[in-house]
């Protein structure tokens, strides 16, 4: 009899120690799990198309309040090159729309518009920056936050967007996306 | 008593042979059941695997179609022993409803169909690495992409042609490719391991029809060695493949004319040509080819009513700019004319066959010749 | 019950004569009994992690099948922006094509079925501008449904999987194609370059 219960618990401990086995096995497979590429690939692709649909955006700059026939301005080509001339000169600018200061509000309000009705929509968090390059240090010419970008070590950036303006430097432009 | 000894000790025979029947009898069953329970899964799992892989196989040609003019090498390492297989077949009818068109695993039943997709690939593929080419074709507006798949295992020589502007630029283009560009057959060495040899002739000096194929290819398998012969003009292709020790001319009943407009670079049709498998494969995939571009040139052919309804009726900025409306509509060569012929060359050519679209390259010419007519102009462009 | 006595009891053990083997039997019997209780417990905890499995993959192939089918929209000839003969636009779409996609397709319904639908499958593919004005177009419709026996629809589909991409939208003609209901929102803006996103739904 004591032979027979001492062979009962040693298979009782075997059954134990396989079904603890397994079940660890599974665990791992579930921590192990690598974020899925489709996730990663969305976010590098997204911020370049959204930087480049913003770059490429003409916005309308109505004289007055009263105007029917408003200018249409790219954002890159137009007014990030006037912001940075107010910003870099400290002036006033060539370009002058009804309802904002300079273009930089112009383009702080209507980018931010933009950003917010498709990245905030999808519960994305970004940070638009462009800076214009004076010697070796850079001045902030623009930057949209949408909050919590700015640390977070995941993220995707869309690529630097230079232009070259002359008397101005070199502006570069940057969106970053994080989850 | 001494019955009762004897009959103990049968007793004892009886429970130990008894015993082992029943472990016998037990056990087998036992292992019988484990061992119908594996066979069947591994035959599970093996189908599993191989609709993965098509599965896979389907997203990584999505993915290259899109990557236009970029040539990408695909590790299929992972598929060592299985054999890839394309085809494209049409029927009698020769047009677009009787194409069938499919790629999958050989001897399973794991497969694609193609319905729209064009990929010109070699009949059967096997290797490690897989190499995938896009170009889009345009008539003169971009059609669709043609996706060209080949592996490192397929060998091409190139033989003739020196000098010339299309040698150099294949040359250019194909690094990475297992291609070796030639002056002589005597310079082609032994298939080996190789799965498939493609011979392209720039000169007309190598493939002829009966003419002996290279000694050095002699021994290889009917399947492995084929060619193609390409015309000085680069306007049309014959195919050959290894029959016994001379080559056989495939497209005896005349050879296939290239269709396009010439002003590509890097012509995706006469790329096509070089990488699809024989004659029949190349007619059946432009034949998809040709739907999407009827359908896309109906698009343009709406939108070219739009274009002359705003010349016409729009801002008057646009109205002012009459150029317009003359290369839109009403000049003798007009853009709406242009697309009328096309779309009517279309609709006969993807309904009677490849021999019916010829013409399509001559109202392709006459296209871009007024887009760049509308674009000196100042006038919105067709494409 | 026959009794046994002590000798016996430490020949035969507490069996009484002739029962130990029988004893013995049901012994193996039992063990084979638990061994397949713990084959049954094991299989079931296995089809069960299958199921599982299984619908994990249905959910990555739904998601794969969107992230293609972007692809291939952002890619599609028949709205991406073009520049004559050099290569065409990144990201962009171009309206008047769009407005043409749509008349085509008004014309010609059965190119959804007998074309489009072997390449996007179930799916949704709408654009959407965001600047100048909040609208949508929509480029390709074919809703998983089921028909009820008194004919009525009912949406047929199990998983939804959306996907959104931030495009530019160029209209050469500057709206002038849109229907009246579009124009009258544009207020005499002449806008080249918009701003917008594609939206594709796919279906299982």
């Amino acid at each position: 009899m004591a032979n027979r219960r001492g062979q009962t618990e040693m298979i009782g401990l075997v059954v134990i120690v396989i079904m603890l086995t397994l079940g660890m096995l599974f665990l791992a497979k579930f921590a192990l799990q690598e974020e899925p590429a489709k996730k990663i690939f969305t976010r590098k692709g997204l911020a370049y198309s959204t930087m480049s649909a913003v770059m490429k955006t003409e916005l309308e700059c109505y004289d007055s309040a009263t105007s029917n026939d408003p200018d249409e301005l790219k954002v890159q080509a137009d007014l990030l090159e006037d912001c940075a001339d107010v910003v870099r000169f400290n002036t006033a600018g060539d370009i002058s729309c009804y309802g904002y200061d300079s273009s930089c509000d112009l383009l702080e309000e209507e980018i931010s518009i933009l950003l917010n009705a498709t990245l905030g929509e999808w519960h994305k968090e970004y940070l638009f920056s462009a800076e214009v390059l004076v010697g070796t240090e850079p001045l902030t010419v623009l930057e949209i936050d949408s909050g919590g970008c700015a640390t977070s070590t995941e993220r995707d950036s869309s690529g630097l967007f230079p232009i070259y303006v002359t008397n101005v430097g070199l502006i570069e432009s940057v969106l970053y996306i994080c989850e | 008593m001494v019955v009762r000894r004897r009959v103990r000790s049968k007793t004892g025979q009886m429970t130990l042979s008894f015993n082992w029947i029943f472990v016998l009898i037990a056990g087998t069953m036992i292992l019988l059941f484990f061992v119908g329970i594996i066979i069947k899964q591994k035959s599970v799992s093996e189908q599993k695997l191989n609709f993965d892989i098509v599965t896979v196989m389907d997203s990584i040609l999505t993915g290259s179609t899109v990557s236009e003019r970029t040539i990408n090498f695909v590790d299929i390492s992972g598929l060592a022993g299985f054999e890839l297989y394309f085809d494209c077949e049409l029927d009698d009818g020769g047009g677009f409803d009787d194409i069938f068109a499919q790629y999958g695993i050989t001897g399973s039943t794991a497969s694609s169909e193609l319905p729209m997709q064009v990929l010109f690939a070699p009949k059967t593929m096997e290797g490690t690495e897989m190499i995938t080419w896009s170009l889009p074709y345009k008539m003169p507006y971009k059609v669709m992409d043609l996706l060209m798949v080949t592996s490192t295992s397929v060998k091409y020589y190139v033989i003739g042609g020196e000098n010339t502007a299309f040698r150099t630029d294949l040359e250019n283009a194909t690094d990475g490719f297992t291609i070796e560009f030639i002056s002589d057959v005597s310079e082609i060495s032994s298939p080996g391991d190789l799965y498939h040899v493609r011979i392209i002739d720039l000169d007309g000096s190598t493939l002829v029809h009966s003419m002996e194929i290279p000694d050095i290819l002699k021994d290889a398998d009917t399947g492995v060695v084929t060619g193609i012969l390409i015309s000085d003009t680069l306007s049309s292709v014959n195919y050959f493949a290894k029959n016994g020790d001379v080559w056989n001319k495939l497209t005896s009943a005349g050879s296939v004319p290239i269709i396009n407009t010439g002003y590509e670079e890097k012509d995706a049709a006469l790329y096509g040509a070089l990488f699809s498998s024989d004659d029949e494969s190349y007619k059946c995939n432009m034949m998809k080819a040709f739907k999407r571009y009827y359908l896309v040139t109906q698009l343009y052919q709406e939108k070219v009513e739009e274009m002359i309804s705003y010349y016409e009726e729009g801002p008057e900025e646009a109205q002012a700019n009459t150029d317009c409306g003359l290369h839109l509509t009403e000049d003798a060569s007009n853009m709406e004319d242009a697309l009328n012929n096309l779309a009517s060359t279309l609709t006969t050519c993807i309904e009677q066959g490849y021999d019916y679209c010829t013409e399509l390259s001559e109202y392709a010419r006459e296209v871009h010749t007024l887009n760049e007519a509308l674009s000196g102009e100042n006038c919105e462009t067709l494409y | 019950m026959k009794t046994i006595n002590k000798k016996q009891q430490r020949k035969w053990g507490i069996f009484p004569k002739g029962r130990r083997a029988q004893m013995q039997m049901m012994e193996t019997i039992g063990v084979i009994f638990i061994f397949f209780v713990l084959v049954l417990f094991g299989s079931i905890f296995y089809f069960k992690f299958q199921e599982i499995s299984f619908q994990n993959q249905q959910e990555e192939l739904l998601a794969q099948k969107a992230m293609d089918i972007t692809l291939v929209t952002l890619f599609l000839p028949e709205i991406q922006c073009s520049q004559g003969d050099a290569e065409s636009e990144d990201n962009c779409v171009d309206m008047t094509k769009v407005r043409a996609m749509n008349m085509m397709m008004e014309e010609n319904p059965r190119y959804l079925t007998d074309y489009y639908f072997n390449i996007f499958g179930y799916a949704n593919i709408s654009v959407n501008m965001v600047y100048p004005i909040n609208y949508s177009w929509t480029v390709y419709e074919f809703e998983k449904t089921g028909i009820y026996d008194n004919g009525t629809e009912y949406s047929a589909w199990d998983r939804k999987e959306a996907t959104y991409f931030v495009i530019t939208l160029r209209d050469g003609m500057q709206g002038y194609g849109y229907d009246s209901a579009v124009s009258s929102l544009f207020l005499g803006n002449e806008i080249i370059y918009s701003f917008g996103y594609l939206k594709i739904e796919v279906f299982s």
